[in-house]
């Protein structure tokens, strides 16, 4: 037991040991996917039926069946059911041919065969008869209904396989009084266990007879299409291919039926057999491509290939093997190119390329999250990404060479989609002239929607990327790619995440070119991560500004927001903004929030200690922004009495309430009394404005007068020595450092050192520097010693000596 | 008999009368043994659940009858399990002090179309399933409960598949569940090959038919069952305190929600509300019954359908006292049990603590 003590306690070491070093918030883990930088349209090099083997993180970067985030529920979102409103046709089209005279609807038809489970088909058979045609055609031909109730049955046993007799957590009746205990850690594993096998040769025994007897040719396609599938899911693979090649082989190769039945002969095959098999069905079944991509087993890929019959099946294998790819394919490209110059599926797969490298190259750049290559949490990673980025630019080269010669040899109708590929792939590599070049071979007037789009889109991050300064005809033609990306969002999705992966590429950009105002209001407009916060996680727009603005750059975006005419750019940025970044809901956008905007401006004037100038922006922020959660805090406690040992401890002896103005106003007039009061009066005024500075630091319970947010990763009072020219730390020293100069109170002075102890010197150096002070003065050392010991001392110090309200004698000025 | 004497016989005649009414006044309740039904699809049980074991002990409740097993008949795949009961036992056998009768339901249905020759069989998948609970508690069970409405037309199967369960499992005791109407017409439905019976107090009419304001208790209705003589086996007794969703489409009955779904379907309004509008709207037909109007087309976990109806029915703290006072005229025996159908805390804590113990002590 001591032994299994011991090595569980090792474990425990060893995973708290290499756990990541920086994790930012306990339970955040940002999705790859979600910051993957892209604003290459996959959609210019294939039609929308494809999109699920687009590149993406989630499904093919660690491979289906390990990948954590892989949905397939997710995926019926895309899935183009061809395959059903093909067969809801067919069904529409031979029940005109029984009866002419119907009038029978699709929605009739895939309500019954789509939307009805087996299960409720059965219960409300007869009821369905008022609400639906085709069920009441149904039972006016009795051949037809005989076949729905065999097909629903077979729907069941074939998908709820949950509902049937297995149980490993069952005991085992052996014999009477004989039983064997079942297991409990041993559950089932619904999609592997066969149905059940008590009831189903009933089923088959029913669908072997319908087939002896039906001599409709529709029926009975059909029903051998049900023997194919009820016999895989039994288990009995010689049946599934005997009724295949029996009645569906010699159908046409479109055939859905025919294509499905055949899935079914393929799936119980393994490793290079069934690769290329899939590959087959890949090449003549669009809706079971995805499927079969996924099913494809890449360790078989060499295999797979020896068992080609010819050039078309070669080039179906490496088109599945390349989506199924997360890495560079550019030499499996150059091979399909070789094998099919004008297989349907390179520009596809060519695209995939172009959005890889993006992710690579610029996505390593235009968000703190960098490169999906690597983890955003790994400490090593940034030197890893440059490293990596310059061998990305290589196979950046590489793929430029390459598409050149693919342009040259293309067919017309590719020509244009290429030529973009070619200039975005020079763009990323900064090869701006070449970019240039390869955009001007583009026919515009020839484009589609998507591509008119891509080519704007393109060509705007050409010229941002170009110019030094940003001129009034660049924020123009900006402002019309951001219109472009944000209308029809609906019909064009993708353009959703483009627009906010060219919001993150525009916002650094500009800030680049001095244009800081612009460039952190955009930032507003992308809810695809771009900065990370040290207790959130992930920055918003608030947070960005904060980081990273002046507070003339402030003063410039209230001047945008206040402008009567504004350009095309200033009423872009002007629109409601994300709260939040990673939140892709819309309608949660707000306005900006000028208070918000100015009460950042004021905390970075505090941090300079420009108070004046900080109690003037406070004075403009409406009072009704003061009663949020953060601000309600103000009001329960006072900044000017401190407890050092816990700075956040409410000692609100004095009941005064404060928001951020009243107590900056009350700070100013204490220090502009300052100059006129002398020793013990000006010692005690000394102590609230140290008191106040104090509160105003990380460690006090006023940080938020300077900081946006406080952090986890902050310095705390007991770590080490508080670096003094952090934020007001250094303010809050020099004013209780002037108290042991101006006071002669032993008490003052004692508990005075006793704070500069406790809150910011706990060096040894510091500490021998402080008791110099008390060297001389044996009452003040006699009182520092006691408080040292006892809490109750200090406690009543604090009460004496902490804020006492105005100096009487003194006029306080306001501001 | 002079006046004195008289006197003296009305005094001591006043006396006993006073006497017996003291005593009367003193009578205890019958200490009925006191369980609950689990009839949830996942049993989880664990040293942590503070409440639910606080209600235990509050109550003394020292047993529970655990659906185990939910079998039903379909054309679509004929005698299926539509609900296995999910096991999460996470305390040490040692510290469980309950008691546990596993307990299968089998609709009638699935009697009517079983073929003669599979009983043997399912008698024994039946079992085993039933038993399943062992391999968590790592105690053998002592009772067996099968809750199934038979009819005069399944009788016979039924109880021969009652006698191929005791032919599998001889040493342990069987029970059933009895419906009101078999408990009065007993020559008639027959009295099971069982060692006890739990007579239901409720369910009185058939919940399949829409036009029912509430089928699950009437006291007036349940009182027609009572009879002079007591049922031929012991008998234990099971008391509503529970709620249900039944769902109609097109007007015919499709399936039953064993607890209020309107609460959950708020719960989603109140997340998807201003959001998307992704939500279930349904609106108030009268009284217990409201129609679907709209359902979205991603979150619909109860496969709603715009044009369903679904009827709530419910019983309450009324419901439960009243069922119980009627326990008292159907002949319950000193070691009959109690059992509230079924354990919701949630809908329990609604009821007072002092409301339970009475529905626990009915008074003779």
């Amino acid at each position: 037991m001591k032994t299994l003590k011991l090595l569980i306690l090792l474990c425990i070491n060893a995973v708290v040991n290499f756990l990541p070093q920086e994790l930012k918030a306990c339970g955040f883990t940002l999705y790859k996917e979600e910051w993957r930088f892209w604003t290459f349209d996959p959609n210019i090099g294939a039609d929308p039926g494809l999109r699920r083997m687009f590149y993406s993180i989630d499904f093919f970067h660690e491979g289906f069946q390990n990948s954590y985030f892989y949905d397939p529920f997710e995926d019926d979102k895309f899935h183009e059911t061809d395959e059903y409103q093909t067969n809801v046709k067919q069904w529409l089209k031979h029940c005109k041919e029984l009866d002419p005279n119907n009038s029978l609807t699709e929605k009739d038809i895939t309500t019954l065969l789509y939307e009805t489970l087996p299960q409720d088909y059965f219960k409300l058979r007869e009821g369905l008869i008022k609400e639906n045609k085709f069920m009441a055609f149904l039972f006016q031909h009795a051949s037809l209904l005989a076949y729905i109730d065999f097909a629903k049955k077979c729907e069941y046993f074939s998908n709820y396989p949950k509902e049937t007799w297995a149980c490993d957590d069952c005991p085992r009746i052996i014999s009477p009084s004989h039983i064997e205990k079942g297991s409990r850690y041993n559950y089932t594993w619904y999609e592997s266990i066969p149905n059940d096998t008590n009831q189903t040769p009933q089923l088959i025994e029913l669908g072997k007879q319908m087939l002896a007897k039906t001599q409709d040719l529709f029926l009975k396609e059909r029903i051998a299409f049900q023997m194919v599938r009820l016999s895989y899911y039994q288990g009995l693979f010689e049946s599934t291919n005997a009724y295949y090649q029996q009645y569906l082989a010699n159908l046409p190769n479109n055939n859905w039926l025919k294509n499905n039945a055949l899935m079914y002969t393929v799936l119980k095959l393994e490793g290079a057999e069934k690769n290329i098999g899939l590959a087959r069905i890949f090449g003549v079944c669009p809706d079971k491509r995805y499927r079969c991509v996924q099913l494809f087993d890449k360790s078989f890929f060499e295999a797979t290939l020896k068992l080609t019959k010819n050039i078309h099946e070669e080039a179906l294998v490496r088109i599945i093997f390349a989506i199924n790819q997360p890495m560079e394919q550019l030499q499996n490209l150059q091979k399909i190119t070789q094998l099919e110059p004008n297989n349907p599926l390179l520009p596809m797969l060519w695209v995939r390329e172009i959005n890889k490298l993006e992710d690579w190259v610029m996505g390593s750049y235009y968000s703190e999250f960098g490169s999906t290559r690597f983890d955003y949490w790994d400490e090593f990673r940034l030197q890893a990404i440059q490293n990596q980025r310059k061998k990305d630019l290589v196979y950046a080269a590489q793929v430029t060479k390459v598409l050149e010669q693919t342009y040259q040899n293309s067919r017309p109708a590719y020509k244009d989609m290429y030529a973009l590929c070619l200039g975005f792939v020079k763009f990323m590599q900064k090869d701006l002239n070449g970019a240039q070049q390869a955009y001007a071979l583009v026919q515009t007037e020839k484009l589609n929607q998507i591509a008119k789009v891509q080519f704007a889109l393109c060509k705007a991050m050409l010229t941002l990327s170009n110019a030094e300064k940003i001129t009034p005809k660049m924020e123009e033609e900006v402002a019309a790619v951001l219109h472009l990306l944000q209308t029809n969002q609906t019909l064009y999705p993708q353009r959703r995440e483009m627009l906010y992966s060219l919001v993150n590429f525009m916002a650094k950009e500009f800030i680049q070119r001095g244009e800081n105002a612009k460039g952190l209001m955009l930032y507003g407009f992308s809810a695809k991560p771009y900065a990370s916060h040290p207790l959130l996680g992930l920055g918003n727009v608030y947070t960005q500004i904060y980081t990273h603005v002046s507070p003339q750059d402030i003063d410039h975006m209230l001047h945008i927001i206040g402008k009567t005419n504004k350009t095309a750019l200033e009423k872009f940025l002007c629109g409601k903004v994300f709260q939040y970044t990673y939140d892709y809901d819309s309608e949660s956008k707000q306005i900006w929030d000028i208070n918000k905007l100015r009460d950042i401006q004021s905390m970075l004037w505090v941090q300079e200690d420009k108070l004046f100038e900080a109690y003037k922006v406070l004075q403009q922020i409406d009072t009704s922004y003061w009663s949020n959660d953060v601000y309600q805090d103000f009001k329960v406690d006072n900044p000017f009495c401190l407890n050092p040992w816990n700075a956040h401890l409410p000692m609100n002896f004095t009941k005064v309430q404060y928001n951020k103005a009243s107590f900056l106003k009350e700070l100013i007039r204490l220090k502009t009394s300052l100059p006129q009061l002398k020793g013990e009066e000006k010692a005690r005024v000394l102590m609230s404005v140290a008191n106040a500075y104090y509160s105003m630091t990380y460690n006090g319970k006023y940080w938020i007068m300077q900081k946006n947010y406080q952090g986890g990763g902050e310095p705390w009072e007991d770590s080490s020595d508080v670096d003094p020219t952090y934020y007001s730390g250094a303010r809050a020293r020099y004013y209780y450092k002037q108290i042991l100069q101006t006071s002669k109170d032993p008490k003052l002075i004692g508990g005075t050192v006793y704070i500069l102890q406790v809150a910011f010197e706990n060096s040894n150096s510091q500490s021998a520097a402080n008791k110099m002070v008390l060297k001389n003065n044996m009452e003040a050392k006699d009182i520092y010693e006691q408080m040292s010991m006892n809490c109750d001392l200090f406690y009543e110090f604090i009460k004496t000596y902490n804020y006492f309200g105005p100096p009487k004698k003194i006029n306080a000025r306001t501001s | 008999m002079n006046n004195f004497t008289q006197k003296i016989l009305a005094i001591l005649a006043f006396c006993m009368l006073l006497l017996g009414l003291i005593l009367l006044s003193k009578q205890k309740p019958t200490p009925f043994h006191r369980a609950v039904y689990h009839w949830k699809s996942t049993f989880a049980r664990s040293s942590y659940d503070l409440d639910e074991n606080k209600f235990f002990e509050a109550h003394s409740i020292r047993k529970i009858y655990l659906k185990m097993l939910d079998v039903d008949y379909s054309e679509a795949g004929l005698i299926i399990p539509v609900s296995k009961t999910r096991i999460d036992y996470y305390i040490s056998p040692e510290n469980d002090s309950l008691v546990y009768v596993p307990v299968v339901y089998i609709s009638n249905r699935v009697i009517q179309f079983m073929p003669t020759q599979d009983i043997d069989y399912y008698a024994k998948l039946f079992l085993e399933h039933t038993l399943r609970i062992e391999t968590y508690t790592n105690r053998g069970v002592n009772e067996v409960q099968i809750d199934c409405d038979w009819t005069e037309g399944t009788k016979d199967k039924y109880f021969l598949l009652l006698q191929r369960m005791r032919y599998w499992m001889p040493n342990l005791k069987y029970s059933v569940t009895l419906r009101l109407y078999p408990f009065k017409y007993r020559t008639k439905l027959g009295v099971p090959p069982v060692n006890r019976v739990m007579l239901m107090m409720y369910n009185l009419e058939n919940a399949k038919k829409m036009e029912l304001n509430n089928s699950l208790f009437d006291p007036n209705v349940a009182a027609k069952y009572v009879t002079k003589t007591p049922y031929p086996l012991p008998t234990d007794f099971a008391i509503p305190a529970f709620s249900w969703s039944l769902l109609f489409r097109h007007g015919q009955f499709l399936r039953v929600f064993s607890d209020n779904i309107l609460d959950e379907l708020e719960n989603e309004k109140s997340r998807y509300v201003g959001v998307n509008e992704a939500y279930v709207k349904y609106r108030k037909l009268g009284y217990n019954k409201f129609l679907i109007e709209e359902t979205p087309s991603f979150y619909n976990d109860y496969d709603l359908r715009a044009g369903d109806i679904l009827k709530i029915e419910s019983c309450g703290a009324d419901e439960l006292k009243q069922a119980s006072a009627l326990i008292i005229r159907f002949h319950p025996r000193k070691d009959a049990t109690i059992a509230i159908f079924d354990f919701d805390l949630k809908e329990l804590n609604k009821i007072s603590y002092e409301d339970l113990e009475a529905a626990y002590t009915p008074l003779h």
